[in-house]
């Protein structure tokens, strides 16, 4: 419980008050005329009264906030207590949360404060966008019993609240062509102990019995076993590209790549897979692969951090730490494909055999609709480059796959899969 | 506008209407000088009660307590309701920026009782100085001095106030 000092801010009627009598007994002495005493007696009463009383009152305030962390879309509580050593009247309050929450009051209005009554104020913090709000401020402001002193306690700070992208469902993710050593839900192309069926072979010395196949051997006449496909897992490194964000109205190219990272790392950190994280944009920012919940905050903390800066320097994957790219790492990119540094960097992952897949966060949900003929044109031959870029990344074995605004995540991560499946890049299902 | 605020405009309406012809009326001021003072003033208080400029009442009052002023000093005889005058425009600003105030809140019994307290015993202290001014005294300078202190003490009022901070836009 804080007790702030209060500005005290005399009003404009105190003023005016003191003017015309200040005016009435300038009046009375210059024309020797008592009456304008009379006349401005009761307008000086006031403010001498008031300024008998006046003082800065005592006013404990104590700010709480349910959670420090949610989700975007959640609703979060605050309350702040109040305690007045003395009364006071017409309370306001201001909250200034920033533009990643709104803030709505909850229960009754609290206009008055009373001396032992603490009074509570509480607002309903829904959060809009992710991001890590460092807490907003709050003024609070009441006035004296007659109305002619204000007493201001600005700029509380408010807790902090850290709001987390929205993940969208994903039931299936990109298969990986070259699964790990350590045991989790992704099935090898390599042949070994497993579960999952991966053919028939003739039997060798050593194989086991339990695993030879009767009916097969039985139909071609020689001992045939069953070959098993080992379930493994993986190594995941999200590229998230933060160099160019395109903004239409509410909505934010940056947001919707965010959201998809922290879907996509969510889900296969829960199918035991190591996650890690590359911001690549005007400043680097990078985890190298983990695994489990702590991960998943860390990968969390680290996405709502992500902004677009500004920058002339080129990057390339040189400044990549080689420890974040691992060998055998599938590299998913969440790019507008606009920036051409990350272009070359994701062409150079590509040309080095690195196991890419780039999710296009389609930039033509940000533009505005184009009207005229040299308009329609100009974004024609736009949207043929862009094709032929896409072009590009198919021929080193690198599938594009555009998410467009109007259509679930899982669309595109299908698409990519089945892309690699038919260039059998990765192990059938 | 809520109900009570409704019934404080009336009552500042009222005030108002009686403060701008009471001093012709009464034979202390010309038309004149009414009309130059209180058309404006009642202008003023429509401005601001309809809240296209809210801070226009306190022109209006000072343009009020101007008229009241000229009646007392232009006058022949002594105006014994001189104070009566002064609480009607206590009662009146305090009436009139009680309307303006944003709706919703609730009636603020308190402050309408000590402004009408605060107005009563005002004219009772100025029926006072009548009285005193009255009486045959000797030691003008010694009167007129304290008159002086009174003026200057009030003027520091005033410019401390003003530097103690900006007076608040919203609640006038």
């Amino acid at each position: 419980m804080s007790r702030p000092a209060a500005r005290v801010v005399a009003s404009r009627r105190l003023a005016v008050y003191l003017g015309i009598g200040a005016a009435g007994l300038l009046t009375a002495v210059l024309f020797g005329r008592p009456e304008a005493v009379a006349v401005v007696v009761p307008l000086l009463l006031l403010p001498a009264l008031s300024l008998a009383a006046a003082g800065s009152p005592q006013l404990s305030i104590a700010i709480s906030q349910a959670r420090e962390r949610a989700i975007e879309g959640s609703e979060v509580e605050l309350s702040v207590s109040l305690e007045a050593s003395r009364p006071l009247w017409g309370l306001r309050s201001e909250l200034r949360v920033g533009r990643e929450v709104t803030a709505r009051p909850l229960g009754p209005s609290v206009s008055e404060l009373r001396p032992g009554a603490a009074a509570e104020l509480r607002w309903a913090l829904t959060c809009q966008r992710w991001g890590g709000r460092r807490g907003g401020t709050l003024g609070i402001s009441a006035q004296d019993r007659l109305g002619l002193f204000r007493y201001h306690w600005a700029e509380l700070r408010l807790p902090g609240l850290r709001i987390y992208p929205a993940a969208d469902k994903l039931r299936r993710l990109i298969p990986p062509a070259r699964p790990q050593m350590s045991a989790g839900d992704d099935v090898s192309n390599l042949r070994g102990d497993g579960i999952e069926f991966g053919g028939i072979r003739q039997f060798l010395p050593g194989d086991r019995v339990r695993h030879v196949n009767w009916r097969a051997t039985a139909r071609r006449g020689s001992l045939q076993v069953n070959e098993l496909r080992p379930e493994r897992n993986a190594d995941v490194v999200i590229f998230l590209d933060t160099f160019t964000e395109l903004e239409l109205g509410k909505e934010n190219s940056l947001d919707r790549a965010v959201r998809a990272a922290g879907s996509i790392a969510g889900t296969y950190l829960r199918s035991r897979d190591r996650v890690g994280l590359i911001g690549f944009g005007g400043t680097l920012r990078w985890l190298a692969p983990g695994l489990g919940e702590r991960q998943a905050y860390r990968i969390a903390d680290s996405l709502i951090e992500s902004e677009v800066i500004f920058s002339y320097a080129w990057k390339g994957l040189e400044v990549i730490p080689p420890r974040t790219l691992p060998p055998g790492a599938l590299v998913v990119a969440v790019t507008p494909l606009l920036d051409e540094r990350s272009l070359r960097a994701l062409l150079d992952l590509g040309g080095r055999g690195h196991d890419l897949v780039v999710l296009e966060v389609s930039p033509l949900d940000f533009l505005a609709p184009a009207h005229d003929e040299p308009a329609l044109l100009a974004r024609r031959l736009w949207e043929m480059e862009r094709q032929a870029l896409r072009t590009s990344f198919v021929s080193v074995g690198v599938p594009v796959v555009r998410w467009d605004a109007d259509r679930p995540l899982a669309a595109p991560l299908l698409a990519a899969s089945r892309f690699r499946r038919e260039r059998r890049l990765v192990a059938p299902r | 506008m809520s109900r009570w605020q409704l019934s404080a405009l009336a009552g500042a309406l009222v005030l108002g209407a009686a403060l701008t012809v009471l001093p012709v009326a009464l034979g202390g001021l010309s038309p004149a000088v009414a009309i130059f003072c209180g058309g404006p003033a009642l202008f003023f208080f429509a401005l601001a009660m309809s809240r296209i400029w809210p801070a226009a009442l306190w022109p209006a009052l000072v343009l009020l307590a101007t008229k009241q002023l000229l009646a007392a000093v232009l006058s022949d005889a002594v105006v014994i309701d001189a104070p009566l005058r002064g609480a009607a425009l206590l009662w009146f600003a305090e009436l009139a920026w009680l309307a303006g105030q944003p709706p919703g809140l609730p009636p603020p019994r308190a402050q309408l009782l000590a402004g009408a307290m605060v107005g009563l015993v005002g004219a009772a202290l100025g029926w006072l100085v009548l009285a005193l001014a009255s009486v045959p005294l000797a030691g003008g300078p010694l009167l007129t001095g304290a008159g002086v202190v009174a003026v200057v003490a009030v003027f520091a009022a005033f410019l401390w106030l003003n530097r103690s901070g900006r007076p608040a836009e919203v609640d006038g």
